[in-house]
C-alpha cells in the first residue's frame, strides 16, 4: 500500500515538472482516442499563382472531433476538396488509414471510409429522401443486371435490406419527415440532416462536415451538436469546418486555425481562444501606439 | 384515322428507341451524341451480316433467328458505343462542351464512311423481309410483324424503365445526371456508370436498326443521319435528358409525322418533322416533360 502511494506520488511529481505553469491540463496534449485515421502533412494547394492552402498539417484519430476554422477565403474548403480527392495537393501528402490518397479517385477514397457534406447542401434534387440515402450505398450493394431486370428474389432481398439501412440512418439523424418526398420539398434544416444521413450511409470512418451549422437556427444548432456527438460515439472521426464559434468551441476537441492558407494555430478550444495570432486574424492587429 | 394513329405509333416506337440513347447520354454527360444515329445504322449492318451468314435457316425459322440476331447486334453495338465513349469522348470530358460536340460529329463521319468503305455506297437488301397478311382492326391495316416489332420495342423500354428507376445502377445514373461530384463522394464509380449508359443507349439504337432493316428491307450507310436528327427531335419534344420524355417524344413525333404527311403529302414529311423541332425549341424548349432550362446548349 505505502509503496504504491509513494509510486503514484512520484509519477505525479514527475508530471508537475513545471511549477508555476497554471494551464498544465491544456499544455499536455490529449491522449489519442483511437487509431490514427487521417494525417495531413504539409499540404499545399495552388491555383496558378494563388496559394489557397499553404502548409497545413493535422491528424485525426477515430472518435475525435477536430474543427478547421479561419476567416472567409482562408482555404478551408480547398483543404477539404484536396482531402477528398478533387484537387491534387501541389506539395505535401494526405494519408488516410495509412494509405496515400493524393492520386486516388474520389469514389475509391469513399470506399476506404471517408465521407463529406457540402457547404451548400448538395442532395440529388430530383430524387426522394430515401433514394438519396440509398445512392450512398452504391458500392456496397450487390445486384447484377439480370436480377434487376427480372426482379428476382435476390434483387428484392438486396433492395429491402438497402431500404432498411437507409431508414435506419434517417432515424439516426432524427429525420422526422416523409422519406418519399422529394428532397427539394424539405425545409433547409431537414435537408442538412438528410445530407448527413447520406454521408453516414457510406459507412465512413471519417466524416468531413463543411459548415453544417450554416443557416440553422438556435435549436437546430443544439440538435446538430447532439448529432455530432452521437456520430462520434460510433467511433467515427469528425472534421468540421464552421463559422459559428459557439458551436466550434462547444463541440471540438482540437481546433486548427487557417488564415490566408497558412496554418496559424493548432490546439484545444481553450488555447485557441487565448491565442494572440488567432485573435489578430479575426479582429485585426492591435495598434502598438 | 385509326390507320394514321397506328402508323404514327409504329414509326414512333423506332424513334423512341433511338431517342432514349440520345437523351440518356445527354442527361448524364450533357453531350449531344451526333454519332448516335450512326450506331443505329451500324446495328442494321450487323444484323445484315449475321442474317446473311445464317441464310439457310431463314424461311421457316425467320422470327426466332431474327430475335437471336437482334440480341447479338445489340451486344455488338452496345460494345461499340462503350468504345466510342472511351476513345472519343472520355479524354475530352473536362474540355469545353463544343469540343466534344465536334468530336461527336467527327465520330459520326468515321462510322458512316467506314461502313461505306466496307459495304460500298449502294443500298443493300436485308435478307429477311418481314411482311405478312394484314389484319384489319378498326379499319386500320396492321401486319403481324408490325405488332411483333412494337411488342419488342415496348418490352425493351419496359425493362429499361425498370433498370433505371428501380436498381442500384439506375440510381447511380440518375445521381450522376443530377450532381457528378456528389455522386463520386457517395462511392459511385462515375466512369463505369457512364460506360454502362453508352452501352444501353447504343444497344437500343442497334435494336432499332435491325428492326428497321427487317421491316423496310433496304439499308445504306447514310440511313442513320436522318433518324439521328429525328431522334434528337423526339428527345427535344419529350424533354431532353428525361427517360420518359424520350419515349413519349418518339411516339408524339411519330404521330405528328403521320398526321402531317396525311395533310401535306409524303414529300413534306421531314420538313414537317423539323418544323416541329423548331417550334418546340422556340416555344417550349424544355419539352413536354422537361423542367430545368438553365443547363441547355
Amino acid at each position: 500500500m505505502s509503496e504504491k502511494t509513494e509510486e503514484s506520488e512520484k509519477t505525479e511529481g514527475r508530471q508537475v515538472a513545471l511549477p508555476g505553469s497554471t494551464d498544465a491540463p491544456t499544455a499536455v496534449p490529449l491522449p489519442p482516442k483511437g487509431d490514427l485515421l487521417l494525417s495531413v502533412k504539409d499540404m499545399h494547394v495552388q491555383f496558378g499563382g494563388v496559394k489557397a492552402v499553404d502548409g497545413l498539417s493535422f491528424d485525426v484519430h477515430e472518435g475525435e472531433i477536430i474543427s478547421v476554422i479561419g476567416p472567409n477565403g482562408a482555404g478551408k474548403t480547398s483543404a477539404f476538396n484536396c482531402i477528398t480527392g478533387f484537387y491534387r495537393p501541389s506539395k505535401g501528402s494526405v494519408l488516410f488509414a495509412g494509405r496515400n490518397l493524393t492520386r486516388m479517385r474520389p469514389s475509391n477514397i469513399t470506399k476506404l471510409g471517408m465521407a463529406r457534406t457540402f457547404q451548400n447542401v448538395r442532395l440529388f434534387k430530383d430524387m426522394s429522401v430515401l433514394e438519396n440515402v440509398k445512392t450512398a450505398m452504391h458500392s456496397r450493394l450487390k445486384e447484377n443486371v439480370l436480377d434487376t431486370l427480372l426482379h428476382t428474389p435476390r434483387y428484392h432481398r438486396a433492395e429491402r435490406q438497402c431500404t432498411l439501412d437507409a431508414q435506419g440512418w434517417l432515424d439516426f439523424v432524427g429525420f422526422g419527415g416523409d422519406e418519399e418526398h422529394l428532397v427539394t420539398q424539405l425545409p433547409y434544416g431537414e435537408q442538412r440532416r438528410v445530407e448527413i444521413a447520406r454521408a453516414l450511409a457510406t459507412k465512413p470512418r471519417l466524416l468531413l462536415l463543411d459548415e453544417p451549422g450554416a443557416g440553422l437556427n438556435h435549436s437546430e444548432k443544439q440538435a446538430l451538436i447532439a448529432l455530432i456527438r452521437k456520430i462520434r460515439e460510433l467511433g467515427v472521426g469528425i472534421v468540421l469546418i464552421e463559422h459559428d464559434m459557439g458551436l466550434v468551441m462547444e463541440v471540438s476537441e482540437r481546433i486548427v486555425v487557417l488564415n490566408y492558407g497558412k496554418e496559424i494555430a493548432d490546439g484545444t478550444p481553450h488555447q485557441i481562444k487565448n491565442d494572440p495570432k488567432v485573435i489578430e486574424a479575426y479582429l485585426g492587429a492591435e495598434d502598438d501606439d | 384515322m385509326t390507320q394514321l394513329i397506328w402508323n404514327g405509333l409504329f414509326v414512333g416506337s423506332f424513334y423512341a428507341l433511338v431517342a432514349i440513347g440520345y437523351s440518356m447520354v445527354y442527361g448524364i454527360i450533357k453531350l449531344l451524341n451526333f454519332a448516335h444515329g450512326d450506331v443505329y445504322m451500324l446495328g442494321s449492318f450487323t444484323g445484315f451480316l449475321l442474317l446473311g451468314s445464317v441464310s439457310g435457316l431463314l424461311g421457316t425459322w425467320s422470327l426466332p433467328v431474327l430475335l437471336l440476331v437482334l440480341l447479338l447486334s445489340m451486344l455488338f453495338t452496345g460494345t461499340i458505343g462503350v468504345i466510342i465513349e472511351k476513345v472519343a469522348y472520355r479524354p475530352l470530358r473536362s474540355s469545353p462542351r463544343l469540343a466534344v460536340l465536334i468530336t461527336a460529329v467527327g465520330m459520326s463521319f468515321v462510322l458512316e464512311y467506314g461502313i461505306r468503305q466496307i459495304f460500298g455506297p449502294s443500298p443493300r437488301v436485308f435478307p429477311v423481309r418481314l411482311a405478312g397478311d394484314p389484319i384489319f382492326f378498326l379499319d386500320a391495316r396492321i401486319t403481324l410483324p408490325q405488332i411483333v416489332l412494337m411488342v419488342i420495342a415496348a418490352a425493351l423500354m419496359y425493362f429499361l424503365q425498370r433498370y433505371v428507376m428501380k436498381s442500384r445502377e439506375g440510381r447511380a445514373m440518375r445521381s450522376i445526371a443530377l450532381d457528378t461530384q456528389a455522386s463520386l463522394l457517395m462511392g459511385v464509380n462515375v466512369n463505369k456508370v457512364i460506360s454502362r449508359t453508352f452501352f444501353i443507349g447504343s444497344a437500343l439504337a442497334g435494336a432499332a436498326g435491325v428492326m428497321a432493316g427487317a421491316y423496310y428491307g433496304s439499308i445504306d450507310f447514310l440511313m442513320g443521319f436522318i433518324i439521328g436528327l429525328k431522334a434528337f427531335t423526339a428527345a427535344v419534344i419529350g424533354g431532353i435528358g428525361n427517360l420518359y420524355g424520350a419515349m413519349l417524344g418518339g411516339l408524339v413525333l411519330g404521330l405528328l409525322e403521320s398526321f402531317g404527311t396525311n395533310w401535306l403529302g409524303g414529300q413534306w414529311r421531314d420538313v414537317f418533322a423539323f418544323a416541329c423541332l423548331i417550334a418546340f425549341l422556340s416555344f417550349k424548349p424544355t419539352g413536354l416533360l422537361g423542367e430545368r432550362v438553365s443547363e441547355r446548349m
